[in-house]
């Protein structure tokens, strides 16, 4: 399939006169881009963003029972949880909740593996920070970075 | 009276002539860079920058404080001279070529008679710039740039020369106001389109632009001649380069767009504007087209442009002959 | 005068691991004689995780989200190899809706990951424009993933015995917006490359003929490139892929531009997938109920499927934990690969990464 050479400038005056009308129509086509910072794109609702602990409406506490489930099934050990057994009664209860947002791949395993479903993501998608540490998220209490 | 009497001195000549050139290049540095950001990102279904400065103007200017303010680096086992001297033999070729640039009939540093000679001798000195910067960086993908730099550039030479030899022999002149005064009445991109289309062809070759960038291309030899320039040095090569776009199509204004002929508007004005939508194509095309091979490019040299440069240069003589 | 008897110099240039155009950590020492390749020596490794081993020291649910990323491109091919080596194993059947909503989002997968090959070829090659112009269209499938799966890149969305969640009406109306405008889109896209440079860089070069695609292992459109119907959805039909109607686009010549072709061709035949899939889409439950602790009876298991690259196998041998005791890969782009220093003697410098675009490989799986 070698074409003669005069072919082939027919070819190619064809096809370069074609490409370049095809970028001149683009270059008229709005863009799809958003300006990020000013205009943020919607977020779906199933967005899988950092971690956060529901909160019971009725009693206004987490809705977690320290059941440890989420800690045991997170792939990059991003959880951490300390748990208390009080004098006196059989349940453990919650101490502390730590995420460490540094390490967590935001598969959902946690979430899909607590039984009360008291873990759920959010829509926060900006979570950088310049000091690593800060990364490490204490749940348990309503803080600043607690969305 | 007193602004008068200084521009007959000769160094009031001089200092006026710098002035003017250093006003037009910083501001072709902006807006050449600016544009080329602009069209790309409209093209590619983006906006460019838009941060900086009312639509991002101001971007290069930014971006050119950043290039200034970092360290020079010069890798180990670089010829230090060499390496140090190229982005400027790259640099001072293109302000030199300012110099026959008319932007209008009375705007012009000094309207030799050997004008178009001059642009086109000057310009080859740049090459010398880019193997000097290949051969010093110690670096193999650099000095694969560089050998490509010189082989495209002598090559496409010809076809530049052949292209505009037609004009030459129309007008008579190697004088570049001439020349634009014999296009009053008639633009020669008229009787002479194929020209134009071969030394715009020519010249994006001669600029390192896609699709002739194979010096630099940056897929396969990383940055080929400059891959190891940094900071203000590698902001020297940029600046040249596009201060490059400028001179070819200011050079194809004046030689086939007919320079600042033009209604209504001042000369100036014209001149410029017709520069700029030649950019506007050079920049069009890049970002249009991959990269040529290096040997396919060799071969649309010597098998297509300059056969057709020299069938027309045949067919302009003779009609000229019979008229 | 001794020294200068041999005035043909050759050199070794080290192409990656960082390189522009090695796609990741790949590695490539090229010995050149000025711009031809004289031998070409492949050396990977450089993004090397250990993942098999990883595995059998995490359950087998744990390791759902680590399948996204072997090829990020098309990560959820991947989940479905897994997935299904899983229900083959537990013997569980995925309900009908489950079924056809994997085919649609490994379809759309499928389309994500060519479009991003081509934009990568294209760029390899030196053009910007179409990169950005079908990233556009990826970031639209991205969006609707989003919508569903909840993450735009390593989505985590089969589970044994269906998918994570349901499609959503407002992922429908994307879906139909997105297949009325992806047709303009390629057409658009296919005028803007094919001018006669791409042309001219691309055709006759890296042959692989029918006898060495069989002799290396080659699958997906690298294999149909040169005209071979390797193509799983076909041969060893899985899920509801012989109840569709689509071609396999075969190649002729099985150069660079063949294999470039078949998957421009195989982004409209996902499309088209697509859309039948969603005319068939039956109504009830999008998941059938699993076990809480997956434990595998003891056994050897292997799954099959076509990604985006080829032929992509799961094999699992599980002892009857909670942990497979061996999983093992078989990936497309690791045998894909193989061929590479055999393609690349003779050829110029600026070949190489024409040639090693046209193969399509992703780091990551190659390295596991
Ligand atoms: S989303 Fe995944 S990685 Fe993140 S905390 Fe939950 S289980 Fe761990
Ligand atoms: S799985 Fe749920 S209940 Fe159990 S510890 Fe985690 S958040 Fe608390």
């Amino acid at each position: 399939m070698k074409a003669s050479y005069f072919e082939k400038v027919g070819i190619g005056i064809k096809t370069v006169v074609k490409g370049m009308a095809k970028s001149l129509t683009y270059f008229f086509k709005k863009p799809v881009t958003l300006q990020y910072p000013h205009v943020r794109k919607k977020i779906a609702e199933r967005y899988r963003g950092s971690i956060r602990l529901k909160i019971d409406p009725e009693t206004g506490k987490f809705k977690c029972i320290a059941c440890t489930n989420c800690e045991k099934i997170c792939p990059a050990f991003a959880i951490t949880l300390k748990t208390e057994t009080p004098e006196g009664s059989k349940k453990k209860e919650l101490k502390e909740f730590y995420v460490d947002l540094g390490r967590c791949i935001y598969c959902g395993l946690c979430v899909d593996s607590c039984p009360v479903d008291a873990i759920e993501h959010s829509n926060v998608y900006e979570v950088a920070e310049r000091i690593k540490d800060n990364l490490i998220l204490r749940l348990d209490k309503i803080g600043e970075k607690n969305v | 009276m007193e602004f008068a009497s200084l521009l007959n001195t000769f160094l009031g000549r001089v200092i006026l002539s710098v002035a003017g050139v250093m006003i037009v290049f910083t501001f072709n540095a902006l807006i050449a860079v600016w544009l080329e950001r602009k069209i790309s990102g409209h093209i590619q279904l983006r906006l460019g920058p838009m941060e900086v400065g009312p639509h991002g103007l101001l971007q290069s200017a930014a971006d050119g404080l950043k290039l200034i303010c970092k360290e020079i680096i010069t890798p180990q086992g670089v010829d230090k001279k060499l390496f140090g001297l190229a982005p400027y033999m790259v640099f001072f070729p293109s302000l030199l070529m300012f110099v026959v640039i008319p932007f209008s009939d009375k705007l012009q540093v000094q309207d030799l008679n050997i004008g178009l000679l001059y642009f086109f001798s000057i310009s080859c000195i740049a090459t010398i710039g880019i193997f000097m910067a290949g051969w010093a960086s110690n670096n193999k993908y650099s000095l694969m740039g560089a050998v490509r730099s010189i082989a495209q550039s002598i090559a496409y030479e010809i076809p530049i020369i052949l292209s505009i030899l037609n004009i030459v022999i129309i007008t008579q002149s190697l004088k570049l106001s001439e020349i634009v005064k014999a296009q009053s009445n008639i633009w020669f991109i008229v009787p002479q389109f194929i020209p134009f289309i071969i030394y715009l062809i020519s010249a994006i070759a001669e600029l390192n632009r896609t699709p002739f960038d194979i010096p630099e291309a940056e897929s396969e030899l990383v940055a080929g001649f400059h891959t190891e320039y940094s900071g203000m040095r590698f902001a020297v090569f940029f600046m040249a380069e596009y201060t490059n776009m400028f001179l070819v199509s200011a050079m194809a204004t004046t030689l086939f767009l007919g320079g600042w002929n033009g209604p209504i508007l001042p000369p100036v004005v014209w001149f410029f504007i017709k520069t700029y939508a030649i950019v506007f194509i050079i920049i069009w095309v890049r970002w249009t087209f991959p990269r040529l091979r290096p040997d396919q490019l060799m071969n649309f040299c010597w098998k297509f442009l300059t056969p057709l440069a020299l069938v027309n240069l045949l067919v302009t003589t003779f009609i000229l002959k019979i008229l | 005068m001794e020294e200068i008897k041999d005035i043909r110099q050759d050199f070794y240039v080290n192409m990656g691991p960082q390189h522009p155009s090695t796609h990741g950590v790949l590695r490539i020492v090229l010995r050149l004689e000025g711009e031809r390749v004289v031998s070409s020596e492949t050396v990977l490794g450089y993004a090397h995780r250990g993942v098999e081993k990883m595995a059998e020291s995490k359950t087998y649910v744990q390791m759902m989200p680590v399948m996204d990323r072997f090829d990020y491109v098309s990560s959820m091919l991947y989940e479905w190899a897994y997935v299904g080596a899983m229900e083959r194993a537990l013997g569980i059947v995925p309900p009908e809706r489950a079924e056809f909503i994997r085919v649609i989002m490994g379809e759309l997968n499928r389309m994500a990951s060519h479009f991003v090959w081509v934009g990568a070829f294209l760029l390899d090659l030196g053009a910007f424009t179409p990169f950005l112009w079908v990233f556009d269209a990826r970031e639209k499938i991205m969006d609707m993933f989003e919508e569903v799966t909840g993450q735009r890149m390593t989505n985590n969305y089969f589970k044994i015995g269906g998918v994570h969640d349901d499609i959503t009406p407002e992922f429908l109306k994307m879906l139909d917006d997105y297949l009325k405008m992806i047709y303009q889109r390629m057409a658009d896209v296919e005028e803007l490359i094919e001018s006669i440079v791409f042309l001219e860089r691309v055709k006759d070069l890296g042959f692989i003929s029918k006898e060495e695609v069989q002799s290396y292992g080659l699958t997906g459109p690298v294999a149909r490139g040169s005209g071979v119907m390797i193509d799983t959805r076909k041969t060893e039909p899985y899920s509801v892929y012989d109840r569709l109607n689509f071609e396999i686009p075969l190649g002729t010549k099985g150069d660079c531009y063949d294999r470039y072709r078949v998957r421009m061709k195989e982004i409209i035949q996902s499309a088209k997938i697509v859309e039948q899939a969603l005319g068939m889409l039956p109504e009830g439950p999008y998941a059938e109920k699993a076990p809480k602790v997956v434990k595998l009876p003891e056994g050897e298991y292997y799954f099959a499927v076509e990604s985006a690259r080829g032929l992509l196998g799961v094999y699992l041998l599980s002892d009857g934990s909670t942990k497979p005791y061996r999983f093992k890969l078989r990936v497309p782009s690791f045998a894909n690969l193989s061929i590479i220093d055999k393609l690349l003697p003779g050829n110029k410098i600026s070949d190489v990464v024409a040639i090693l675009g046209s193969i399509d490989i992703v780091v990551p799986e190659i390295d596991r």
